[in-house]
């Protein structure tokens, strides 16, 4: 029970106070006194505890009046109402009584209802107004608070129209740190501190008030060129007065010219202005000005144009591609928005976006997106280019949207497109503020056939927690996480566990903003899945994207058609110097970088490790035939061997010989160039080399050719070998399988070799289907077949899908006379063994597959 | 002992109105009634009349005026209303004596009632 307030009667008639006590004491503690003298005494002891004085008038030793005047002349007790009891006969003593300072007065005879809502009535009312008096005044620090600031800045200013003043606020930069460090206790004592400065140096000129938690602000008079010493120094003071000496704070200052301005907004943009130097180490003050007020109108603007402009159509969308590292083929866009404004021009994203997600308008946008984006997946659809997938943004707001997976449903339906086709991706920031909703809705979303990225990963505050519970596909990771990782050594960078991760949890791994070559060398090496950035392409309008969808959608399209075997189109094409001049590798190198990529070789090894890193990512070699270790002519004779391998156009140099030039075209050089020449005439040559001697295309299809078996599309023994050399460490473990057909001799012995042709075939593409693209398949011999699945390390997993897949093979031939049956050995390459002898380990765990098991799988257990 | 609204009424108080002021609590009407013969007002008027000190008069009569107001004793109330006006402006003090006996008078029926309301003990 709350202690109840106290009321002093004072009367002189006991029969009076009895009553009193009477009427008042169920709802007060009821302190008594006979006279003025007594009454000044209690109240001597109360003090503002009491909440209220029932007064007399007529009584002996100090009367009503003297004693209402004692009291209303005392500040500690001139806020205790006082109620005069008058008899009820006559106005005089009421306006007396009123007059001396009492609240109001009741007539005797008592009417106890009366009594009772008067001084109810007033208590709370006194009550209020000691809160609002409360509230005038900041009770840490006394100055006063934001809202009674105002009005008394209000005030001041249209009081003093002659004056001129000007608002400065402060912030202090790193004040939730020094409340950490040192404690609330702290944190208050140098807040009280900055209390005490404020109202030094504002003095009599104005007027100081407690903004918000550790910001302040004053109106002052303008008496100063504001400049650094004057700020240094009041830093300097509150430094001295914390136990941290490393307060910083940070001033803003609005000179006050428009009075019409509220003083709200006055604070508003002296707090902008300091704000502005947030983090500028050494400036301590900035002014509010053009600058600033421009880029408030300018916000101002974007608010206010930016429903006509969607409705105008100003927004349009740019994609960027995405490629398929492993081969560079296109994999996808991702949708970005741009704003061409009809008098701004093209506005940057960087700009509006933060705009729009402060003002809500950002979920609008977004949804435009995406129906651009459908609308553009849809028109590739009818023009018959490869089904890419675009990504689009999902807003935080966004998620809150309890329709979105409503409008994102209706949204792909319009456009006919498979849910899958749009990848929607969500900031990790979103997860911080409301985890269960954002896993929730979406959960929602991917049950729906989204495909969730995750994006700007390792951005923020990554949590693994997050990774754990949100329903992911792809991991976007951020340009400048990117940036900053590949600086460092290869050893201590954390993409590699970031890849793992990935790859651990089933993710694939988009990186974005990839700017430099060396970024995509270390991103190829760790085995990241798909990259976007500058190196590759800027975000181009969607009719640019079509045309590249067009000429590169082609490629793909060819590829699926021979499915798992593709190469890789060049990036930039890479050029080899292996001359002994330095002087002139370097001339070389100057005039045609930026068309190649140039690599520098002084002598034969080095030009060969070069060859053989690069391989068909060289355009062409430009080979010094007095090049030494080896010698030109040795180099010739490699390049020759390998020919088939690598088929790189040569370029030989040399002095100005006739039978130099001979020698060097005879052993296979494309061409000569006599030394000393010009590198234009160079430049000529190399692109005739490169042109003549092959295409990307071209180099593909004699491959193709070379490698693939004619009847199945699989890989020839050829083709394995050439895969196999081009397996990647974070490919391993591998399964290697060995299939036999089991019955293919007696088939082809009863049905003849269509049949028999036909078998193969169907078992060449069981395999496609039951395994992935990237997992190498070929056509070992006559009837066995060679399968390596990536990433495949435990047994009972690789054991299960070798039996998969020749269970497949048996349902699929239940019905024929002879059954088509396959039977096959798997065992688990970790790279350190050569093929041969993990395909010899297959082929023991298939001999008994086919003595124990035939039509199974066995696993070589060494 | 007759019921408290009985006697009032038939001496011509206004129960209801004086009860509300008791919070309906007729132990401590009677408590205070106990208390009123103890109040030396009455006295204090007489002695102030007698001494021709009106001011001291006027605030004995006044205070008197208060309490058996609250007590709802109509009669007695008028009578003490009758000398406070003309006491509180000083006019007509040939006729105080008179009045000041009216009081008297009435007191004493307050007196009779107080009997009556104890049981008929005097006071």
């Amino acid at each position: 029970m709350i202690a109840q307030k106290k009321i002093l009667i004072v009367e002189d008639n006991e029969i009076n106070r009895i009553m009193l006590c009477g009427i008042l004491s169920s709802d007060y503690q009821v302190l008594q006194a006979e006279n003025g003298q007594e009454a000044l005494s209690v109240l001597n002891r109360y003090k503002e505890e009491i909440s209220l004085i029932l007064l007399d008038i007529v009584m002996p030793v100090m009367d009503g009046y003297t004693f209402l005047s004692i009291v209303k002349a005392d500040p500690a007790f001139s806020s205790i109402p006082v109620i005069v009891t008058t008899q009820n006969d006559g106005e005089s003593d009421e306006v007396a009584a009123l007059s001396h300072g009492a609240a109001d007065f009741v007539a005797k005879p008592y009417k106890p209802q009366i009594i009772l809502h008067r001084v109810a009535s007033i208590i709370n009312l006194r009550e209020t107004a000691a809160m609002i008096n409360l509230v005038q005044y900041d009770r840490l620090t006394g100055l006063y608070s934001k809202e009674f600031f105002y009005r008394r800045a209000k005030e001041r200013i249209l009081a003093h129209p002659e004056r001129s003043y000007d608002i400065i606020c402060s912030d202090i930069e790193n004040f939730k740190l020094i409340n950490d460090i040192f404690g609330m206790p702290a944190g208050d004592r140098l807040l009280r501190g900055l209390a005490d400065l404020y109202t030094t140096m504002v003095g009599d000129k104005g007027i100081c008030g407690r903004y918000n938690a550790d910001q302040f602000a004053c109106l002052l008079e303008h008496r100063w060129t504001y400049t650094d010493d004057l700020f240094i120094k009041a830093t300097q003071t509150i430094n001295s007065l914390s136990s941290a000496k490393n307060v910083v704070m940070k001033w803003g200052i609005y000179a006050v010219e428009d009075r019409s301005v509220s003083v709200e907004q006055m604070c508003d943009r002296a707090l902008l202005a300091a704000r502005s130097i947030k983090g500028r180490y050494g400036t301590y003050f900035a002014a509010y000005d053009d600058t600033l007020r421009n880029k408030l109108l300018r916000e101002q603007a974007i608010t206010n144009g930016m429903e006509s402009a969607l409705a105008q159509e100003q927004f349009e969308i740019y994609l960027q591609p995405k490629y398929c590292i492993k081969d560079d083929s296109l994999a996808g866009a991702e949708a970005l928005v741009r704003w061409n404004h009809p008098e701004w021009g093209m506005q940057s994203p960087a700009e509006f976006i933060p705009l729009f997600e402060k003002n809500g308008f950002i979920t609008k946008l977004d949804q435009f997106v995406w129906d651009r984006a459908c609308a553009a997946l849809q028109s590739w659809d009818e023009k018959g280019y490869p089904a890419i997938s675009v990504s689009v943004n999902v807003s935080r707001a966004d998620i809150y949207n309890a329709d979105i997976a409503d409008i994102l449903i209706k949204t792909v339906r319009k456009y006919r497109l498979p849910p899958s086709r749009l990848h929607l991706e969500i900031t990790e920031s979103a997860y911080t503020e409301n985890p269960k909703q954002i896993i929730d809705t979406v959960g929602r979303l991917r049950e729906l056939g989204f495909v969730i990225e995750m994006d700007d990963f390792g951005s923020g505050y990554s949590s693994l927690n997050m990774l754990n519970q949100m329903p992911l596909d792809v991991l976007k990771l951020d340009m400048k996480f990117i940036q900053v990782e590949t600086a460092k050594p290869v050893n201590q960078g954390i993409l590699r566990f970031i890849m793992g991760l990935a790859r651990w949890m089933n993710l694939s791994v988009v990186a974005e903003g990839v700017e430099t070559r060396e970024q995509l060398v270390r991103l190829r090496e760790i085995g990241c899945d798909y990259v976007q950035g500058y190196y590759f392409a800027k975000p181009m309008p969607c009719g640019e994207f079509e045309a590249l969808l067009n000429e590169r959608g082609v490629a793909l399209k060819e590829e699926k058609t021979d499915s798992a075997w593709t190469m890789g189109k060049r990036v930039t094409k890479m050029l080899l110097v292996a001359d002994e001049d330095a002087e002139y590798r370097a001339q070389v190198r100057k005039r045609l970088d930026g068309r190649y990529q140039v690599v520098e070789a002084a002598d034969g090894d080095t030009a060969l490790a070069c060859m053989a890193n690069c391989e068909y990512k060289l355009a062409a070699v430009i080979l010094s035939m007095t090049l030494k270790n080896p010698d030109g002519f040795s180099m010739l004779e490699v390049l020759q061997r390998e020919k088939t391998v690598w088929n790189i156009p040569v370029i030989a140099t040399g002095p100005w010989d006739g039978q130099l030039e001979e020698r060097a075209l005879q052993m296979g050089a494309d061409d000569f160039a006599g030394k000393p020449h010009s590198l234009q005439s160079l430049l000529k040559r190399v692109q005739r080399a490169v042109g003549v001697n092959s295409s990307w295309e071209r180099e593909c299809a004699l491959r193709d050719e070379a490698y693939r078996d004619y009847l199945t599309g699989l890989l020839n023994r050829r083709g394995l070998d050439y895969a196999v050399e081009a397996l990647r460490k974070e490919d391993a473990p591998l399964a290697v399988y060995l299939f036999d057909l089991d019955n293919l001799k007696q088939i082809n012995d009863q049905y003849g070799h269509v049949e028999g042709d036909q078998l193969l075939v169907q078992f060449g593409g069981l395999l496609r289907s039951y395994t992935r693209a990237t997992d190498i398949l070929a056509r070992f011999g006559g009837d066995e077949f060679v399968v390596i699945i990536k990433q495949m390390g435990m047994q009972e997993t690789a054991l299960k899908k070798g039996g998969d897949i020749c269970r497949a093979m048996r349902e699929s031939s239940f019905a024929k006379a002879i059954p088509a049956t396959a039977s096959a050995g798997v065992a688990i390459w970790n790279t350190e063994d050569c093929l041969d002898t993990v395909i010899e380990r297959a082929d023991e765990a298939l001999y008994q597959a086919k003595t124990e098991n035939k039509g199974g799988c066995r696993l070589w257990k060494g | 002992m007759s019921g408290l609204k009985e006697c009032l009424e038939v001496y011509g108080a206004d129960y209801t109105a004086t009860m509300e002021r008791f919070m309906g609590n007729e132990a401590l009407y009677l408590k205070i009634f106990d208390l009123f013969f103890q109040d030396e007002n009455l006295q204090k008027l007489s002695k102030a009349l007698q001494e021709a000190d009106f001011t001291a008069a006027f605030e004995a009569a006044h205070t008197l005026k208060g309490v058996v107001g609250n007590m709802g004793l109509t009669p007695l109330y008028e009578a003490v209303c009758a000398l406070v006006e003309p006491l509180r402006l000083k006019e007509r003090q040939d006729e105080y004596p008179v009045l000041y006996q009216e009081i008297e008078k009435q007191y004493e029926t307050v007196k009779k009632l107080y009997c009556q309301l104890k049981g008929g003990k005097p006071a």
